[in-house]
Protein backbone atom coordinates (compact mmCIF):
# COMPACT_ATOMS: atom_id res chain seq x y z
CA UNK A 1 0.00 0.00 0.00
CA UNK A 2 1.29 3.47 -0.33
CA UNK A 3 1.34 6.91 1.92
CA UNK A 4 2.44 9.68 2.91
CA UNK A 5 5.24 9.51 5.28
CA UNK A 6 7.34 12.38 7.23
CA UNK A 7 10.80 11.84 7.39
CA UNK A 8 11.90 11.94 11.25
CA UNK A 9 14.60 15.42 10.56
CA UNK A 10 11.63 17.13 9.03
CA UNK A 11 9.42 16.89 11.89
CA UNK A 12 10.74 19.92 13.69
CA UNK A 13 9.96 22.06 10.26
CA UNK A 14 6.57 20.65 10.46
CA UNK A 15 5.95 21.51 14.10
CA UNK A 16 7.19 25.00 12.78
CA UNK A 17 4.59 25.16 10.79
CA UNK A 18 2.14 24.72 13.25
CA UNK A 19 3.23 27.02 15.87
CA UNK A 20 2.34 29.69 13.24
CA UNK A 21 -1.17 29.02 13.67
CA UNK A 22 -1.07 27.18 17.50
CA UNK A 23 -0.28 26.66 20.85
CA UNK A 24 2.19 23.54 20.50
CA UNK A 25 2.14 21.34 23.37
CA UNK A 26 4.51 18.00 23.10
CA UNK A 27 6.76 15.86 25.05
CA UNK A 28 10.18 17.17 26.05
CA UNK A 29 13.08 15.71 28.15
CA UNK A 30 13.17 16.80 32.23
CA UNK A 31 16.24 14.43 33.32
CA UNK A 32 15.56 10.80 32.81
CA UNK A 33 11.64 11.25 31.62
CA UNK A 34 9.68 13.14 29.89
CA UNK A 35 6.94 16.12 30.31
CA UNK A 36 4.31 17.35 28.35
CA UNK A 37 5.23 21.49 27.65
CA UNK A 38 4.68 24.44 25.80
CA UNK A 39 7.08 24.09 22.66
CA UNK A 40 9.02 27.07 22.00
CA UNK A 41 11.63 25.51 20.08
CA UNK A 42 10.84 22.28 18.00
CA UNK A 43 14.20 20.95 18.38
CA UNK A 44 13.22 19.52 22.05
CA UNK A 45 10.77 17.57 20.69
CA UNK A 46 11.27 14.17 21.75
CA UNK A 47 8.81 11.40 19.84
CA UNK A 48 10.63 8.31 21.38
CA UNK A 49 9.71 8.91 24.74
CA UNK A 50 8.14 5.90 27.22
CA UNK A 51 5.57 8.27 28.73
CA UNK A 52 5.57 11.45 30.75
CA UNK A 53 5.16 12.84 34.38
CA UNK A 54 1.98 13.83 34.51
CA UNK A 55 -0.77 13.22 32.14
CA UNK A 56 -2.12 15.13 29.50
CA UNK A 57 -4.62 15.94 31.95
CA UNK A 58 -2.63 18.94 33.76
CA UNK A 59 -3.88 20.94 30.50
CA UNK A 60 -7.72 20.66 30.80
CA UNK A 61 -7.87 19.86 35.10
CA UNK A 62 -4.44 21.92 36.28
CA UNK A 63 -3.10 20.82 39.65
CA UNK A 64 -5.34 24.07 41.30
CA UNK A 65 -7.43 26.45 39.40
CA UNK A 66 -9.68 29.16 40.63
CA UNK A 67 -13.26 28.59 40.08
CA UNK A 68 -14.61 32.00 41.28
CA UNK A 69 -13.58 34.90 42.86
CA UNK A 70 -16.00 37.21 45.55
CA UNK A 71 -16.50 40.06 47.83
CA UNK A 72 -17.85 38.93 50.66
CA UNK A 73 -19.22 42.96 51.21
CA UNK A 74 -20.16 43.75 47.75
CA UNK A 75 -21.98 40.04 47.58
CA UNK A 76 -20.71 39.97 44.11
CA UNK A 77 -18.39 37.20 42.36
CA UNK A 78 -16.92 36.21 38.84
CA UNK A 79 -15.80 33.61 37.13
CA UNK A 80 -12.17 34.26 35.68
CA UNK A 81 -12.59 33.79 32.41
CA UNK A 82 -10.91 30.75 30.58
CA UNK A 83 -8.82 31.42 27.08
CA UNK A 84 -9.18 27.88 24.91
CA UNK A 85 -6.14 28.89 22.69
CA UNK A 86 -6.39 26.50 19.21
CA UNK A 87 -3.86 24.56 20.58
CA UNK A 88 -1.95 21.21 18.75
CA UNK A 89 -1.20 18.60 21.04
CA UNK A 90 1.81 17.17 19.65
CA UNK A 91 3.47 13.42 19.74
CA UNK A 92 0.62 11.87 21.74
CA UNK A 93 0.31 8.05 22.42
CA UNK A 94 -3.37 6.87 22.17
CA UNK A 95 -3.87 5.98 25.82
CA UNK A 96 -3.28 9.48 26.78
CA UNK A 97 -6.17 10.35 24.78
CA UNK A 98 -8.24 8.17 25.84
CA UNK A 99 -7.47 8.96 29.10
CA UNK A 100 -9.23 12.75 27.93
CA UNK A 101 -12.04 10.84 26.57
CA UNK A 102 -12.55 9.45 29.65
CA UNK A 103 -12.60 12.59 30.84
CA UNK A 104 -14.64 14.25 28.81
CA UNK A 105 -17.47 11.54 29.41
CA UNK A 106 -16.74 12.22 33.98
CA UNK A 107 -17.18 16.12 33.36
CA UNK A 108 -19.35 16.19 30.40
CA UNK A 109 -22.12 13.67 31.42
CA UNK A 110 -24.86 15.24 33.97
CA UNK A 111 -23.42 18.17 35.08
CA UNK A 112 -21.79 19.82 32.74
CA UNK A 113 -18.39 21.22 34.48
CA UNK A 114 -17.65 24.22 32.30
CA UNK A 115 -14.49 24.89 33.54
CA UNK A 116 -12.87 22.01 32.39
CA UNK A 117 -15.06 21.80 28.79
CA UNK A 118 -13.99 24.98 27.97
CA UNK A 119 -10.54 24.13 27.88
CA UNK A 120 -11.36 21.27 25.70
CA UNK A 121 -12.69 23.23 22.74
CA UNK A 122 -9.67 24.27 19.65
CA UNK A 123 -8.10 21.00 20.52
CA UNK A 124 -6.18 19.25 17.81
CA UNK A 125 -4.53 15.90 18.22
CA UNK A 126 -1.74 14.07 16.24
CA UNK A 127 -0.72 10.57 17.60
CA UNK A 128 2.49 9.07 17.80
CA UNK A 129 2.97 5.12 18.01
CA UNK A 130 5.31 3.86 21.15
CA UNK A 131 7.39 0.78 22.28
CA UNK A 132 5.31 -0.56 25.34
CA UNK A 133 8.12 -0.41 28.38
CA UNK A 134 8.28 -2.54 31.49
CA UNK A 135 4.90 -0.85 32.60
CA UNK A 136 2.99 -0.25 29.84
CA UNK A 137 -0.62 -2.69 29.76
CA UNK A 138 -2.85 -0.43 27.51
CA UNK A 139 -3.86 -3.13 25.49
CA UNK A 140 -5.03 -5.60 28.09
CA UNK A 141 -7.79 -2.61 28.94
CA UNK A 142 -8.68 -2.59 25.45
CA UNK A 143 -5.86 0.18 24.06
CA UNK A 144 -4.49 -1.55 21.23
CA UNK A 145 -1.41 0.68 19.69
CA UNK A 146 -3.18 0.75 16.65
CA UNK A 147 -6.43 2.31 17.82
CA UNK A 148 -6.92 5.89 16.66
CA UNK A 149 -9.62 7.25 18.14
CA UNK A 150 -10.07 11.13 18.78
CA UNK A 151 -7.04 11.61 17.06
CA UNK A 152 -6.78 14.63 13.90
CA UNK A 153 -3.34 13.05 12.95
CA UNK A 154 -1.78 9.60 13.24
CA UNK A 155 1.96 8.88 12.92
CA UNK A 156 3.01 5.68 13.20
CA UNK A 157 6.60 4.89 13.26
CA UNK A 158 8.98 2.70 11.05
CA UNK A 159 12.53 2.67 10.86
CA UNK A 160 13.34 6.36 10.04
CA UNK A 161 9.98 7.87 9.17
CA UNK A 162 6.50 8.01 9.94
CA UNK A 163 3.25 7.26 8.23
CA UNK A 164 0.81 10.19 8.00
CA UNK A 165 -2.87 9.48 8.43
CA UNK A 166 -5.55 12.28 8.28
CA UNK A 167 -8.33 11.00 9.94
CA UNK A 168 -10.50 14.03 10.46
CA UNK A 169 -11.18 17.19 8.39
CA UNK A 170 -8.70 19.60 10.46
CA UNK A 171 -6.05 16.77 10.35
CA UNK A 172 -6.18 17.04 6.61
CA UNK A 173 -6.18 20.42 6.08
CA UNK A 174 -3.05 20.40 8.47
CA UNK A 175 -1.35 17.36 6.07
CA UNK A 176 -2.41 19.33 3.20
CA UNK A 177 -0.08 22.60 4.43
CA UNK A 178 2.81 20.10 5.08
CA UNK A 179 3.22 19.10 1.52
CA UNK A 180 6.47 20.08 1.26
CA UNK A 181 7.87 17.83 4.03
CA UNK A 182 5.85 14.81 3.06
CA UNK A 183 6.95 11.88 0.39
CA UNK A 184 5.33 9.23 -0.68
CA UNK A 185 5.92 5.73 1.27
CA UNK A 186 4.74 2.44 0.94
CA UNK A 187 4.48 -0.50 3.92
CA UNK A 188 3.00 -3.72 4.45
CA UNK A 189 1.46 -3.80 7.58
CA UNK A 190 1.72 -2.02 10.97
CA UNK A 191 4.61 -2.76 13.63
CA UNK A 192 4.09 -5.34 15.45
CA UNK A 193 4.02 -4.43 19.32
CA UNK A 194 4.27 -6.56 22.70
CA UNK A 195 3.27 -5.76 25.93
CA UNK A 196 5.31 -7.24 28.65
CA UNK A 197 2.46 -6.12 31.23
CA UNK A 198 -0.31 -7.34 31.13
CA UNK A 199 -3.80 -8.39 32.70
CA UNK A 200 -4.55 -12.19 32.54
CA UNK A 201 -7.78 -11.32 31.43
CA UNK A 202 -9.28 -8.73 28.89
CA UNK A 203 -11.31 -6.11 30.33
CA UNK A 204 -14.64 -7.83 29.00
CA UNK A 205 -16.51 -8.87 32.25
CA UNK A 206 -13.61 -7.51 34.41
CA UNK A 207 -16.24 -5.46 36.58
CA UNK A 208 -17.95 -9.08 37.66
CA UNK A 209 -14.40 -9.82 39.06
CA UNK A 210 -15.29 -7.29 41.94
CA UNK A 211 -17.99 -9.37 43.31
CA UNK A 212 -16.63 -11.42 46.13
CA UNK A 213 -13.96 -9.47 46.08
CA UNK A 214 -14.44 -7.39 49.00
CA UNK A 215 -12.66 -9.20 50.98
CA UNK A 216 -9.58 -11.10 49.34
CA UNK A 217 -6.28 -10.96 50.81
CA UNK A 218 -4.78 -8.66 48.51
CA UNK A 219 -5.87 -5.56 49.58
CA UNK A 220 -4.81 -6.01 52.68
CA UNK A 221 -0.95 -7.09 51.67
CA UNK A 222 -1.00 -3.93 49.08
CA UNK A 223 -2.15 -2.32 52.00
CA UNK A 224 0.94 -3.07 54.23
CA UNK A 225 3.09 -1.08 51.19
CA UNK A 226 1.23 1.62 50.58
CA UNK A 227 2.29 5.52 52.35
CA UNK A 228 -0.71 7.09 51.23
CA UNK A 229 0.61 9.65 49.23
CA UNK A 230 -1.03 9.78 47.02
CA UNK A 231 0.77 9.70 43.84
CA UNK A 232 -0.71 7.09 41.84
CA UNK A 233 -3.89 9.31 41.46
CA UNK A 234 -2.19 12.61 40.57
CA UNK A 235 -0.56 11.14 37.78
CA UNK A 236 -3.42 8.81 36.48
CA UNK A 237 -4.78 10.37 33.26
CA UNK A 238 -8.56 9.27 34.38
CA UNK A 239 -8.37 10.50 38.12
CA UNK A 240 -10.37 13.73 38.11
CA UNK A 241 -10.93 14.18 42.04
CA UNK A 242 -10.70 17.46 42.98
CA UNK A 243 -11.30 19.06 46.98
CA UNK A 244 -12.89 22.93 46.62
CA UNK A 245 -11.34 25.23 49.42
CA UNK A 246 -12.22 28.64 50.02
CA UNK A 247 -10.01 31.74 50.67
CA UNK A 248 -10.56 35.12 51.98
CA UNK A 249 -7.88 37.31 51.65
CA UNK A 250 -6.43 38.48 55.17
CA UNK A 251 -7.71 41.89 55.94
CA UNK A 252 -9.71 42.27 53.18
CA UNK A 253 -13.49 41.02 51.83
CA UNK A 254 -11.68 39.82 48.55
CA UNK A 255 -11.80 35.86 48.50
CA UNK A 256 -11.74 33.10 45.86
CA UNK A 257 -12.99 29.68 45.49
CA UNK A 258 -10.43 27.11 44.21
CA UNK A 259 -10.00 23.24 42.89
CA UNK A 260 -6.98 21.27 43.32
CA UNK A 261 -6.06 17.97 42.97
CA UNK A 262 -7.07 15.35 45.59
CA UNK A 263 -6.71 11.70 46.24
CA UNK A 264 -8.55 9.05 47.47
CA UNK A 265 -5.45 7.42 49.12
CA UNK A 266 -5.57 10.17 51.42
CA UNK A 267 -7.30 10.16 54.70
CA UNK A 268 -8.26 13.17 54.62
CA UNK A 269 -10.80 12.75 51.15
CA UNK A 270 -12.46 10.38 52.85
CA UNK A 271 -13.35 12.75 56.00
CA UNK A 272 -16.83 14.32 56.22
CA UNK A 273 -18.17 17.04 59.02
CA UNK A 274 -17.38 15.66 62.20
CA UNK A 275 -14.19 14.01 61.82
CA UNK A 276 -16.09 10.64 60.82
CA UNK A 277 -14.25 8.87 57.65
CA UNK A 278 -15.75 6.56 55.20
CA UNK A 279 -12.34 4.63 54.70
CA UNK A 280 -10.41 4.74 57.68
CA UNK A 281 -8.28 1.92 56.60
CA UNK A 282 -5.47 2.15 54.31
CA UNK A 283 -7.04 -1.27 52.92
CA UNK A 284 -9.95 0.43 52.04
CA UNK A 285 -8.69 2.87 50.17
CA UNK A 286 -6.43 0.60 48.03
CA UNK A 287 -9.17 -1.14 47.08
CA UNK A 288 -11.44 1.62 46.34
CA UNK A 289 -9.13 3.27 43.77
CA UNK A 290 -9.07 -0.25 41.73
CA UNK A 291 -12.66 -0.69 42.56
CA UNK A 292 -13.40 2.41 41.27
CA UNK A 293 -11.18 1.89 37.92
CA UNK A 294 -12.67 -1.28 37.10
CA UNK A 295 -15.59 -1.78 38.50
CA UNK A 296 -17.34 1.69 39.78
CA UNK A 297 -17.44 3.71 36.91
CA UNK A 298 -17.31 2.72 33.03
CA UNK A 299 -18.04 5.54 30.14
CA UNK A 300 -20.89 4.71 27.91
CA UNK A 301 -19.04 1.88 26.25
CA UNK A 302 -18.26 0.08 29.35
CA UNK A 303 -14.52 0.73 29.17
CA UNK A 304 -13.02 0.90 32.42
CA UNK A 305 -11.52 4.22 33.31
CA UNK A 306 -7.76 2.93 33.24
CA UNK A 307 -5.54 3.51 30.44
CA UNK A 308 -3.18 1.21 31.32
CA UNK A 309 -0.77 4.09 30.78
CA UNK A 310 1.23 2.21 33.65
CA UNK A 311 2.18 5.38 35.41
CA UNK A 312 1.39 4.50 38.87
CA UNK A 313 3.14 1.65 38.43
CA UNK A 314 6.27 3.44 37.35
CA UNK A 315 6.24 6.00 40.16
CA UNK A 316 5.16 4.41 42.96
CA UNK A 317 8.06 4.68 45.72
CA UNK A 318 6.62 1.32 47.04
CA UNK A 319 7.01 -0.40 43.71
CA UNK A 320 2.58 -1.29 44.06
CA UNK A 321 1.75 -2.51 40.51
CA UNK A 322 -2.22 -2.53 39.58
CA UNK A 323 -1.62 -5.23 37.36
CA UNK A 324 -0.22 -7.53 40.27
CA UNK A 325 -2.86 -6.30 42.23
CA UNK A 326 -5.61 -7.28 39.24
CA UNK A 327 -3.94 -10.24 38.62
CA UNK A 328 -4.40 -11.55 41.77
CA UNK A 329 -8.13 -10.80 41.26
CA UNK A 330 -8.33 -12.41 37.98
CA UNK B 1 -15.35 45.21 68.45
CA UNK B 2 -12.10 45.37 70.08
CA UNK B 3 -8.97 43.97 68.28
CA UNK B 4 -7.62 40.70 69.74
CA UNK B 5 -4.41 40.94 71.45
CA UNK B 6 -1.86 38.86 70.39
CA UNK B 7 1.81 38.08 71.43
CA UNK B 8 5.01 36.20 70.10
CA UNK B 9 7.54 34.31 72.13
CA UNK B 10 10.57 32.55 71.63
CA UNK B 11 12.07 29.72 73.75
CA UNK B 12 14.99 27.69 72.08
CA UNK B 13 15.24 28.55 68.20
CA UNK B 14 16.89 30.58 66.31
CA UNK B 15 14.20 33.44 66.52
CA UNK B 16 13.76 33.07 62.01
CA UNK B 17 10.21 32.12 62.56
CA UNK B 18 9.54 35.34 64.32
CA UNK B 19 11.91 37.13 62.51
CA UNK B 20 10.31 35.84 58.61
CA UNK B 21 6.89 37.39 59.88
CA UNK B 22 8.79 40.88 59.32
CA UNK B 23 9.27 40.18 55.72
CA UNK B 24 5.26 39.96 55.24
CA UNK B 25 5.91 44.01 54.24
CA UNK B 26 2.98 44.06 52.46
CA UNK B 27 0.98 42.61 54.67
CA UNK B 28 2.27 43.87 58.06
CA UNK B 29 -0.12 47.14 58.31
CA UNK B 30 -3.37 44.89 57.18
CA UNK B 31 -2.59 42.67 59.93
CA UNK B 32 -2.06 45.48 62.36
CA UNK B 33 -5.24 46.77 61.40
CA UNK B 34 -6.73 43.92 62.49
CA UNK B 35 -4.84 42.87 65.86
CA UNK B 36 -2.91 44.48 68.42
CA UNK B 37 0.44 42.63 68.96
CA UNK B 38 1.44 43.53 72.92
CA UNK B 39 4.44 41.55 72.78
CA UNK B 40 6.72 40.70 70.11
CA UNK B 41 10.65 40.56 71.32
CA UNK B 42 12.04 40.84 67.90
CA UNK B 43 10.01 43.78 66.91
CA UNK B 44 8.84 45.88 69.54
CA UNK B 45 9.80 46.80 72.95
CA UNK B 46 6.34 46.49 74.89
CA UNK B 47 6.09 43.28 77.01
CA UNK B 48 1.94 43.30 77.64
CA UNK B 49 1.08 40.39 79.20
CA UNK B 50 -2.48 40.60 78.27
CA UNK B 51 -3.14 38.80 75.56
CA UNK B 52 -5.67 36.20 73.83
CA UNK B 53 -3.76 34.12 70.87
CA UNK B 54 -0.12 33.04 72.26
CA UNK B 55 2.19 32.01 69.18
CA UNK B 56 5.34 30.20 70.25
CA UNK B 57 8.96 29.91 68.95
CA UNK B 58 11.15 27.65 69.76
CA UNK B 59 11.25 24.55 72.06
CA UNK B 60 11.09 23.39 75.49
CA UNK B 61 14.78 22.81 76.73
CA UNK B 62 14.80 24.33 79.74
CA UNK B 63 13.14 24.11 83.55
CA UNK B 64 12.26 27.81 82.94
CA UNK B 65 10.78 27.22 79.60
CA UNK B 66 8.97 25.04 81.38
CA UNK B 67 7.69 27.66 83.89
CA UNK B 68 7.41 30.29 81.35
CA UNK B 69 5.19 28.09 78.77
CA UNK B 70 2.82 27.15 81.93
CA UNK B 71 2.20 30.69 82.80
CA UNK B 72 1.95 31.45 78.77
CA UNK B 73 -0.83 28.72 78.67
CA UNK B 74 -3.09 29.52 81.54
CA UNK B 75 -3.27 33.49 79.79
CA UNK B 76 -3.58 32.57 76.05
CA UNK B 77 -7.21 31.26 74.91
CA UNK B 78 -5.21 29.90 71.90
CA UNK B 79 -1.99 28.76 71.51
CA UNK B 80 -0.25 28.08 68.01
CA UNK B 81 2.72 25.61 68.13
CA UNK B 82 5.44 28.29 65.09
CA UNK B 83 7.92 26.72 63.25
CA UNK B 84 9.38 22.69 63.45
CA UNK B 85 11.00 23.42 66.98
CA UNK B 86 7.84 24.35 68.53
CA UNK B 87 6.06 21.59 66.75
CA UNK B 88 8.19 18.64 66.78
CA UNK B 89 11.37 19.88 68.79
CA UNK B 90 13.34 20.39 65.50
CA UNK B 91 16.70 20.39 65.18
CA UNK B 92 17.02 21.25 68.72
CA UNK B 93 16.41 17.88 69.23
CA UNK B 94 19.05 16.19 67.84
CA UNK B 95 21.04 16.91 71.02
CA UNK B 96 18.48 14.66 73.09
CA UNK B 97 20.30 11.58 71.64
CA UNK B 98 23.75 12.52 73.04
CA UNK B 99 24.86 12.68 76.51
CA UNK B 100 23.31 15.44 77.82
CA UNK B 101 26.00 16.52 80.51
CA UNK B 102 28.80 16.79 77.52
CA UNK B 103 26.42 19.02 75.33
CA UNK B 104 26.16 21.41 78.41
CA UNK B 105 30.07 21.56 78.73
CA UNK B 106 30.01 21.95 75.22
CA UNK B 107 27.72 24.76 75.31
CA UNK B 108 28.28 26.67 78.79
CA UNK B 109 31.91 25.19 79.19
CA UNK B 110 32.92 25.52 83.14
CA UNK B 111 29.67 27.33 83.95
CA UNK B 112 27.44 24.76 82.77
CA UNK B 113 26.07 24.29 85.96
CA UNK B 114 24.35 27.57 86.53
CA UNK B 115 22.40 26.71 82.76
CA UNK B 116 20.10 23.46 83.78
CA UNK B 117 18.44 22.04 81.53
CA UNK B 118 16.10 19.08 79.83
CA UNK B 119 15.75 17.32 76.79
CA UNK B 120 14.34 19.55 73.93
CA UNK B 121 10.87 19.10 73.87
CA UNK B 122 7.46 19.85 71.62
CA UNK B 123 5.64 22.58 72.83
CA UNK B 124 2.80 20.12 72.72
CA UNK B 125 4.68 17.82 74.78
CA UNK B 126 4.17 20.44 77.74
CA UNK B 127 0.82 22.07 77.05
CA UNK B 128 -1.79 22.13 75.00
CA UNK B 129 -1.40 23.08 71.80
CA UNK B 130 -4.57 24.64 69.69
CA UNK B 131 -2.79 24.60 66.52
CA UNK B 132 0.62 24.43 64.41
CA UNK B 133 2.07 26.56 61.68
CA UNK B 134 5.03 23.45 61.04
CA UNK B 135 7.93 24.10 59.05
CA UNK B 136 11.27 25.46 59.01
CA UNK B 137 11.13 28.41 59.01
CA UNK B 138 7.16 28.15 59.14
CA UNK B 139 5.74 29.34 55.79
CA UNK B 140 4.51 33.12 55.94
CA UNK B 141 1.96 32.41 53.37
CA UNK B 142 0.44 29.31 55.19
CA UNK B 143 0.77 32.28 58.37
CA UNK B 144 -1.69 34.61 56.61
CA UNK B 145 -3.82 31.73 56.28
CA UNK B 146 -4.32 30.34 59.92
CA UNK B 147 -4.30 33.94 60.96
CA UNK B 148 -7.37 35.20 58.55
CA UNK B 149 -9.41 32.30 59.69
CA UNK B 150 -8.38 32.52 63.24
CA UNK B 151 -9.93 36.11 62.80
CA UNK B 152 -12.58 34.95 60.53
CA UNK B 153 -13.76 32.28 63.51
CA UNK B 154 -13.40 29.29 61.04
CA UNK B 155 -10.93 26.19 62.01
CA UNK B 156 -7.37 26.96 60.73
CA UNK B 157 -6.33 24.14 58.71
CA UNK B 158 -2.65 23.09 57.22
CA UNK B 159 -2.79 19.95 55.03
CA UNK B 160 -2.40 16.45 56.04
CA UNK B 161 -1.65 14.59 53.14
CA UNK B 162 2.50 14.31 51.53
CA UNK B 163 4.68 16.52 50.38
CA UNK B 164 4.60 14.08 47.42
CA UNK B 165 0.74 15.00 46.49
CA UNK B 166 2.96 19.58 45.71
CA UNK B 167 5.96 17.60 44.71
CA UNK B 168 3.75 16.04 41.76
CA UNK B 169 1.82 18.56 41.17
CA UNK B 170 4.50 20.72 39.68
CA UNK B 171 5.92 17.61 37.94
CA UNK B 172 9.28 16.76 39.45
CA UNK B 173 11.05 14.05 39.11
CA UNK B 174 11.37 11.39 41.99
CA UNK B 175 14.30 12.13 44.24
CA UNK B 176 13.96 8.33 44.31
CA UNK B 177 14.62 7.54 40.89
CA UNK B 178 18.10 9.30 41.68
CA UNK B 179 18.98 7.21 44.28
CA UNK B 180 18.27 9.72 46.90
CA UNK B 181 16.39 9.06 50.35
CA UNK B 182 13.46 11.99 50.34
CA UNK B 183 11.66 12.53 53.17
CA UNK B 184 8.38 13.53 51.16
CA UNK B 185 6.36 10.57 50.89
CA UNK B 186 6.00 10.84 54.74
CA UNK B 187 6.01 14.47 55.59
CA UNK B 188 3.49 16.94 55.79
CA UNK B 189 3.12 19.42 52.74
CA UNK B 190 2.27 22.59 52.77
CA UNK B 191 6.09 23.87 51.60
CA UNK B 192 4.70 23.58 48.35
CA UNK B 193 7.33 20.89 47.66
CA UNK B 194 10.22 23.75 48.25
CA UNK B 195 13.22 21.65 48.61
CA UNK B 196 12.67 18.81 45.71
CA UNK B 197 11.62 21.24 43.23
CA UNK B 198 14.94 22.91 44.38
CA UNK B 199 17.05 19.93 43.36
CA UNK B 200 17.19 18.83 47.25
CA UNK B 201 15.36 16.31 49.00
CA UNK B 202 13.19 17.06 51.54
CA UNK B 203 14.11 16.95 55.16
CA UNK B 204 11.04 16.65 56.70
CA UNK B 205 11.32 19.25 58.30
CA UNK B 206 7.41 19.64 58.51
CA UNK B 207 6.78 16.76 60.74
CA UNK B 208 5.55 13.48 59.76
CA UNK B 209 2.14 12.98 57.61
CA UNK B 210 -1.02 11.75 60.78
CA UNK B 211 -1.51 9.21 58.54
CA UNK B 212 1.80 7.21 58.98
CA UNK B 213 2.11 3.90 57.25
CA UNK B 214 5.51 2.64 59.92
CA UNK B 215 6.35 -0.40 58.24
CA UNK B 216 6.11 0.65 54.65
CA UNK B 217 9.70 1.66 54.27
CA UNK B 218 10.74 -1.77 53.51
CA UNK B 219 9.92 -2.09 50.26
CA UNK B 220 10.99 0.94 49.30
CA UNK B 221 14.61 0.15 50.69
CA UNK B 222 14.60 -2.69 48.76
CA UNK B 223 13.64 -1.43 45.47
CA UNK B 224 15.99 1.62 45.74
CA UNK B 225 18.26 -0.64 47.64
CA UNK B 226 18.95 1.94 50.50
CA UNK B 227 20.04 1.09 53.75
CA UNK B 228 18.24 1.26 57.29
CA UNK B 229 20.42 3.95 57.95
CA UNK B 230 20.43 6.06 55.34
CA UNK B 231 16.60 6.62 56.19
CA UNK B 232 17.17 6.93 60.23
CA UNK B 233 19.47 9.28 59.32
CA UNK B 234 17.01 11.44 57.23
CA UNK B 235 14.64 11.11 60.24
CA UNK B 236 17.35 12.47 62.99
CA UNK B 237 17.53 16.32 61.23
CA UNK B 238 14.15 17.29 62.27
CA UNK B 239 12.30 14.09 63.45
CA UNK B 240 14.69 12.79 66.30
CA UNK B 241 11.92 13.04 69.14
CA UNK B 242 9.45 10.94 66.91
CA UNK B 243 12.38 8.17 66.14
CA UNK B 244 13.26 7.83 70.18
CA UNK B 245 9.38 7.44 71.06
CA UNK B 246 8.70 5.04 68.39
CA UNK B 247 11.83 3.42 69.49
CA UNK B 248 10.81 3.90 73.07
CA UNK B 249 7.72 1.85 72.32
CA UNK B 250 9.15 -1.01 71.00
CA UNK B 251 11.55 -2.19 73.90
Amino acid sequence: MSAKAIAREKIPDAVLLLKTKYRVIAPVPKGKTFVFKKIDDPQEIVLDYNTTILPLKKFFLPPREVLVEYNLKKQEYREPEIKSEPTVFFGIHNYELQGILRLDYAFGTGVKDETYLKKRKNNIFIGVTYTPDDFHFAKSVGIPTDLKEGFDIFLTKYNSHYRVEALTDKGKSIVSQWSEFLEECSYDSDPVVHFKNKLKQSVAGIREVFHGAYNHPVWKETSKKCYSCGTCNLVCPTCYCFDVSDEVVLGTNRGSRSRRWDSCQILGFTEVAGGEAFREKRYDRVRHRMSRKFAYIMDDRDRPFCVGCGRCIRQCTANISITDVMNALL
Amino acid sequence: MSKPKVAFFDFTSCEGCQLSKLNLENDLLDILELVDIVNFREAISDHGEDYEIAFIEGSISTPHCVERIHKIRRQAKIVIALGSCAHIGGINAIRNNMDQDEVRETVYGNDKYLFPSIKAQAVSDVVKVDYVIPGCPMDNQEFKRVLSALLTGKIPEIPEYSVCVECKAKENECLYDYGIVCMGPITRAGCRAACPTNGHYCYGCRGLVPDLNKNAAKDVMEKYKLSIDQIKKRFYMFNTNYVNMEEKSYE
